[in-house]
């Protein structure tokens, strides 16, 4: 939307730095998810210790990105466009902190699976993992473009994450019932399909944000899908 | 309906207000240069509309035609029409005296008379109004009260208005401009020449006259016409661009001409 350069040039360049930020903090945040799902898939404990530790690192991100919208909003007074981008720039560093706890919370998990046996539904969560991550990728993307149009096809790939959780649910439901053995390692899958299923949700959400900062509108609520068919 | 929703309501309303200065395809000219070129603008009443532009857009030459302060050069010419109370004032048979008494205005740099500060605020009401020496004394008070100069005037009504301090004699002009009790006001950039709290000492002054008066105000500075305006006009090379609420053309301009210029990402 920008035809031109800002007039001031450090004012481009402190957008510039604020988006790179966001960036940092979603490329983060996806290596953060990826490796929670490896710890996961090969019970890694060790690694998943340290992911867990590891998480200080997106919250101090988020302060950084917090005092740097401060700072532009009081030193530059952007206006219209550059506005809402500051402003959600601001919104989205927090939602991407809390996509950061979800991947904490999955590497958290890793230690309640059994070592040595194989609990069948883990093959479906990588695949559900992949669309979460990208998910969040490109909504990133769309962010730093200021591009609407992708924002809004990252929304629409929600519904595909959701029907993986209900397949999911389902199947461990399943696993449940034929096997009382099968209730605490399944209780953890089904947990972690909950963190990815949210995950989709936060994308969405900052797809949203997204929408509003290029475009000044609100993206149309999705109409609820018929849960019967 | 919650407060928060209730309180975007009646912003909205503010778009509804009639209109007092109902501008319909003006055009001015300075010899055979147009300055304004097709200009609809429909000013409401009792609110403060800004406008802004980069220089040379038409902003000033605007408000020199509302009040036909152009008609002092002669080869200055304005066409179409500038409808206050249902009545064309560009039209030669409007009388220039009602004129001034119902739009009153403001410049850049304040401009008392080389007199004390009490003859400054009466001039215009001895001209206007035969008034009882009290009645006039009160009317003097009221004019100074109202533009938040009286609490550092009132002990020295008759010292000169030169002693004042630039932001003291600008709501002095202020004050001369209210003292005839206008309909409207055109601010002509009235802080630019101003330090930063008496300009906030103007700022403030706006907003509380804007429950009375119909405000124009010419600012190159747009944080100031967020400030204090409700609706902003946006103009470029002569022409309206886009004119909307303050909040909408600070948040979302419609047209990409509004929106390089108040980004900073102008030519």
């Amino acid at each position: 939307m920008q035809s031109h350069g800002h007039t001031l040039k450090a004012f481009d360049q402190d957008l510039g730095d604020l988006r790179a930020l966001i960036m940092t903090m979603g490329s983060f945040a996806e290596a953060a998810i990826e490796e929670a799902m490896r710890c996961l898939v090969e019970r890694d404990e060790a690694a998943a210790v340290q992911l867990v530790e590891a998480d200080v690192q997106l919250d101090e991100l988020e302060a950084e990105a917090e005092r740097r919208v401060v700072e532009l909003i009081a030193l530059r007074a952007p206006m219209a466009d550059d506005l809402r981008e500051a402003i959600a720039a601001l919104k989205i560093a927090g939602v991407v902190e809390r996509i950061g706890d979800y991947a904490k919370n999955i590497a958290r998990r890793v230690r309640r699976l059994p070592k040595k046996r194989h609990v069948e539904p883990l093959s479906l969560l990588p695949e559900m993992a992949k669309i979460a991550v990208g998910m969040v990728h490109d909504v990133l993307d769309a962010f730093v473009e200021r591009n609407p149009e992708k924002a809004k096809a990252v929304c629409q790939r929600d519904d595909a994450l959701d029907d993986f959780y209900e397949s999911i649910f389902r199947t461990l439901l399943t696993y449940m019932v034929e096997n009382p053995q099968n209730i605490g390692p399944s209780t953890t899958l089904l947990f972690v399909a909950k963190n990815l299923e949210r995950i989709g949700d936060h994308a969405t959400n900052i797809a949203e944000m997204v929408y509003f900062a290029a475009t000044g509108e609100r993206l149309a609520e999705p109409q609820p899908r018929d849960e019967g068919a | 309906m919650i407060d928060v929703l209730e309180r975007r309501a009646e912003e909205a309303a503010v778009s509804a207000l009639p209109a007092k200065i109902d501008v319909r395809g003006l055009g001015f000219f300075y010899g055979k240069t147009a300055a304004l070129n097709g200009v609809d603008l429909a000013v409401p009443e009792h609110a403060v509309t800004a406008i802004i532009g980069p220089s040379g857009c038409g902003k000033s030459t605007l408000l020199r035609t509302i009040n036909r302060i152009y008609e002092l050069y002669p080869d200055q010419r304005a066409a179409g029409e500038i409808i206050i109370e249902g009545r064309d004032v560009l039209d030669s048979r409007y009388s220039l005296s009602a004129l001034r008494r119902c739009v009153g205005m403001v410049f850049q740099k304040p401009t008392p008379f080389a007199t004390t500060i009490r003859k400054n605020v009466a001039f215009a009401l001895a001209y206007y109004e035969r008034l009882p020496k009290a009645e006039l004394a009160d009317r003097v008070e009221d004019a100074l009260r109202r533009s938040a100069l009286w609490d550092e005037v009132k002990d020295k009504l008759d010292a000169s208005a030169l002693s004042l301090s630039g932001g003291q004699q600008q709501r002095l002009c202020i004050a001369r401009t209210l003292a005839v009790r206008p309909e409207i006001i055109l601010l002509d950039e009235p802080t630019s020449a101003l330090d930063p709290i008496s300009t906030a000492k103007i700022e403030e002054l706006i907003h509380e006259l804007r429950e009375q008066f119909t405000i124009v105000i010419v600012t190159h500075n747009m944080q100031q016409a967020a400030r204090v305006s409700q609706r902003t006009a946006f103009f470029h090379l002569g022409e309206l661009i886009e004119f909307g609420d303050t909040s909408q053309i600070f948040t979302n301009p419609r047209v990409q001409r509004t929106q390089d210029y108040i980004t900073g990402r102008f030519g």
